[in-house]
């Protein structure tokens, strides 16, 4: 008798598994190659001279049989995604083949497989996933146990030869019930011919019951969905199920054969006509004819005795076969079909993925990517602190300025070249941001050309309404925003920002320049009304006894631009998105009390820590030393910028409240009591005076 | 004119996946997910079962005797066929169902836009309702981020509207939306399709 041949699988990757995969690599496994459980499935050949493949796509990380559309059956298999090409060559193949096969042939043992027949169809797929180049290596294994039954089966007959035509319509619509109690199609099913001639379908599970009631071999047979098109051959599924004959005593020991049904029914369709857009019925699409099918019968030949109990696995064959025929993996290159975009943001992504799990598995990449950033001041400073931020993966980034760009700007800043410059009329926060999706198409860069507000620069009636729609503007974009980068140029232009940020409760940072020295500073948060009020830090202005003014008036030219040492606001703009950042990995985030590096372990608390180090209050730098001392300073109950006089005045006041700011230049200090603050220290500097000329007349001060 | 919201596509999307199981090319809902704590969740999609194509271009099946993976028992050789992969998601723009198209070599590779194109220009000739070349475009799948072909949905308002109004008198909103799309469209695709009950796309008020 000549030996069966069974058609093997024809494994279909969809590009959408790959992608799914490649995003799961990223956002889950990691350098993890621990088996993944995934899912298959396939339909079964009907009409088609094709046989149907095994599909795995994007669904195939789901669980369940959720998704999967209701003819498909599916199948359980496990995903090993491995980390190199060498892992991919040189791991065991025979080894992980044996290990599936093994569990097959457990649940077989169990009878598992009787109840859940998918489980006989358990799969193995081995990737190599090359995300920086997006190239996929995959290599697909239908375990099947190889057994002496194979060897015992008559060549196919076609079931037409067996059932008349009622019997295969009683046939269609069993299986659609069976189908439709179980939601789906069963990959494995039984079918019983009563001596009358009246078809059933039943599950697997139903075989041996009827088998033991029947008379002959013909009353109960054996059925698996055949993805297999071919009236000369059997598709894979039948494999196991032979070797189910073998684990498990299914088939009566006195019966010289089995009958197997591979099941390529078509499906039953609709008799209803389509419609047609332009209201031309078609006529209706034909209806499956009982005698159209492709529905094969092998009868399989005793003995059927199952195995011992504790019988080892039968050898296992199944790795898939490549396109030239050959045992081997496939590869699917996407690095084409994926759009720029798509791969600028991958590309990025993976980038800073790979610090995660090189370096540091505390990373927070997700949290800093969601961080959305207000830069006011779109100069030197603001581009230096936008380019840090697209660094980190900061996609949400939004320049405020009023300015346009000027021939002196773009050696210095650095998102500006000559082409801005032409004409005198390019806003700078706009060219800035389109400059950021230039670099990097997937962040979300905006602009708003505000001039911001300042206590000293006096608002005329006729500016008064623009002035204070700028303020409006400018304090919707706080509130938008998670942090504030306070970049301008002048100590007055900060006032608003750091204002509007306590209001909001926004954390605010600080970036200025001397000539040679910066200060980058972060600017307490209002402590929750829950807090203790005790240790809130400071901000930009609560180091200062005199309230800002118009810190213009009266300069020279070398006074009027910032002139700082080139390198300088680089370092600066670095060491406060850095700052940032750790701040976002720290317990408290913007809360935080500073912990100076070098402090006392003990004295910060273990507890509160950031992973990427320490959380200083400012950073004071300077250039003639390289060096850079990090500082601390409490807030200061009369700051004119963030203490809680000057933002309840604000938040009852509002716009009326910042226009006396802008006109009065004694206004904020009259408020906060500064003034009064300097009466009584001109008083007791007088006093001390007078007590010291009153000892030795030595002068200290 | 007749639109659909993204709530009545989910709802219509798991009802039709739940009939299509008697027909050829049956139907997957893929419920929606949330990508981020940012961002609204996605609507969910419908997915095919694979249609399995003849190949423009056949794959020259070698006879080769494989050197290992298989045994004797091993089938080797044999046709295999190019298949589309049809998804239907919620085109938000235009408020109407979106088809999309991906359709693969025997060997496993993804076609160009250009193919599916000059695919669906045929196979739609063939099932009586050709579309024109410049209604195929590429756009990425809304839930999977991948590249698709995709039909133009800009008149599927308008022809929705008239069938609706055709079908249902003055009921419209009893019709199943998306399976009477579905039966005008799946001619683009060369599948004669035909709801399971005629009147199932009458939904039972």
């Amino acid at each position: 008798m000549a030996s069966l041949k069974f058609q093997p699988f024809t494994a279909a990757l969809d590009v959408g598994f790959l992608t799914e995969l490649g995003r799961r690599k990223l956002h889950e496994f990691g350098l993890s190659d621990a088996p993944v459980e995934i899912r298959g499935s396939y339909a079964r050949a009907e009409r088609h001279e094709i046989p149907s493949p095994f599909c795995v796509g994007a669904d195939a990380f789901l669980s369940g049989e959720a998704g999967v559309p209701p003819t498909m059956c599916v199948a359980p298999g496990t995903l090993l995604n491995v980390n190199t090409l060498e892992d991919f060559k040189e791991l065991d193949k025979t080894r992980l083949l044996d290990g599936i096969a093994q569990r097959i042939w457990e649940d077989m043992k169990s009878g598992e497989a009787l109840e859940r027949g998918e489980l006989m169809l358990r799969f193995v797929l081995l990737t190599f996933a090359d995300l920086k180049s997006h190239k996929y290596i995959y290599w697909f294994a239908f375990p099947a146990l190889v057994v002496p039954a194979a060897q015992r089966a008559s060549p196919p007959v076609a079931l037409a030869s067996l059932l008349s035509d009622t019997q295969r319509l009683a046939l269609r619509e069993g299986f659609a019930s069976l189908s439709a109690t179980r939601g789906r199609a069963p990959a494995f099913f039984a079918v019983r011919v009563d001596a009358s001639g009246t078809l059933e379908v039943g599950p697997l599970s139903a075989f041996a019951d009827w088998a033991a009631a029947s008379h002959t071999p013909a009353e109960a047979w054996l059925a698996f969905c055949d993805p297999c098109p071919l009236l000369s051959n059997p598709g894979w599924p039948l494999r196991n199920l032979l070797a189910l004959l073998t684990a498990q005593q299914l088939v009566p020991r006195e019966w010289p054969s089995v009958r197997i049904l591979a099941y390529r029914e078509p499906h039953p369709g609709a008799a209803a006509p389509a419609l047609h857009a332009d209201g031309l019925g078609l006529p209706p699409p034909p209806r499956a004819a009982a005698g159209d099918s492709r529905s094969v019968v092998i009868e399989v030949h005793g003995p059927f005795d199952a195995s011992p109990r504790d019988a080892p696995p039968p050898k296992a064959v199944g790795w898939s076969l490549n396109s030239s025929n050959k045992a081997g993996p496939r590869q699917m290159d996407l690095s084409a079909q994926m759009d720029p975009e798509a791969l600028a943001e991958a590309s990025v992504d993976l980038n800073l993925r790979l610090m995660r799990w090189r370096l540091m598995p505390q990373l927070d990449n997700e949290a800093v990517a969601a961080t959305s950033c207000l830069l006011v001041g779109a100069g030197t400073l603001g581009c230096a602190v936008a380019r840090c931020l697209l660094g980190w993966g900061v996609r949400t980034i939004t320049f405020v300025d009023s300015g346009v760009v000027a021939y002196s700007n773009p050696v210095r800043q650095s998102l500006f070249t000559f082409e801005d410059c032409i004409g005198g009329d390019t806003p700078k926060a706009e060219a800035a941001a389109a400059a950021l999706r230039r670099i990097f198409p997937c962040v979300h860069a905006g602009a708003r050309r505000i001039g911001i507000p300042m206590p000293g620069h006096p608002v005329s009636a006729a500016e008064a309404s623009q002035v204070g729609e700028d303020a409006r503007e400018l304090e919707r974009m706080v509130e938008a925003h998670d942090v504030i980068f306070l970049l301008t140029d002048t100590r007055e232009s900060r006032w608003l920002p750091t204002l509007l940020a306590a209001a909001h409760r926004k954390l605010a940072l600080t970036v200025a320049l001397g000539f040679d020295s910066l200060v980058v500073m972060r600017h307490g948060m209002p402590a929750e009304p829950a807090a203790p009020p005790a240790s809130r830090l400071g901000c930009y202005f609560c180091n200062d006894v005199v309230g800002p003014a118009n810190s213009m008036l009266r300069r020279t030219l070398d006074q009027q631009c910032t002139v700082s040492r080139p390198g300088l606001a680089m370092v600066a703009s670095a060491l406060a998105v850095e700052l940032m950042v750790t701040l976002l990995h720290h317990p408290r985030r913007g809360a935080a009390d500073a912990d100076l590096v070098g402090d006392d372990e003990a004295a910060s608390g273990e507890e509160a820590k950031s992973p990427l180090g320490g959380v200083p209050h400012q950073i004071r730098g300077s250039l003639p030393l390289f060096r850079t001392t990090c500082m601390r300073g409490s807030a200061f109950d009369r700051c004119t910028a963030c203490s809680a006089t000057v933002v309840d005045a604000f938040r009852e006041k509002g716009v009326e409240f910042l226009r006396s700011a802008f006109n009065s230049s004694s206004y904020l200090e009259d408020l906060t009591g500064l003034t009064e603050m300097h009466r009584e220290t001109e008083a007791k500097l007088e006093e001390m005076a007078g007590l010291a000329s009153e000892c030795d007349g030595e002068d200290d001060f | 004119m007749a639109h659909l919201s993204p709530v009545a596509f989910a709802q219509l999307g798991r009802a039709f996946a739940q009939r299509s199981a008697a027909h050829a090319v049956s139907w997957g809902w893929v419920e929606g997910e949330s990508t981020g704590p940012f961002s609204t969740p996605s609507v969910g999609y419908l997915r095919s079962s694979p249609v399995l194509v003849e190949e423009a271009t056949p794959h020259e099946a070698s006879h080769e005797v494989p050197t290992d993976g298989g045994d004797d028992d091993t089938l080797v050789g044999g046709a295999s066929g190019a298949r589309l992969e049809l998804h239907i998601v919620y085109g938000a723009t235009f408020g109407v169902p979106l088809l999309l198209v991906q359709g693969y070599s025997s060997a496993g590779e993804l076609w160009t836009v250009s193919e599916v194109r000059s695919h669906l220009m045929a196979a739609s000739k063939e099932g009586g309702a050709p579309i024109a070349a410049d209604s195929v475009s590429q756009i990425e799948h809304p839930a999977l981020g991948v590249p698709f072909a995709s039909l133009h949905p800009c008149r599927t308002a308008e022809w929705m509207g008239a069938i609706l109004q055709r079908e249902s008198g003055d009921a419209p909103q009893q019709l199943d939306y998306l399976s009477a799309w579905w039966s005008v469209l799946a001619q683009s695709v060369g599948q004669r399709v035909a709801p399971a009950d005629a009147r199932a796309w009458m939904l039972s008020a």
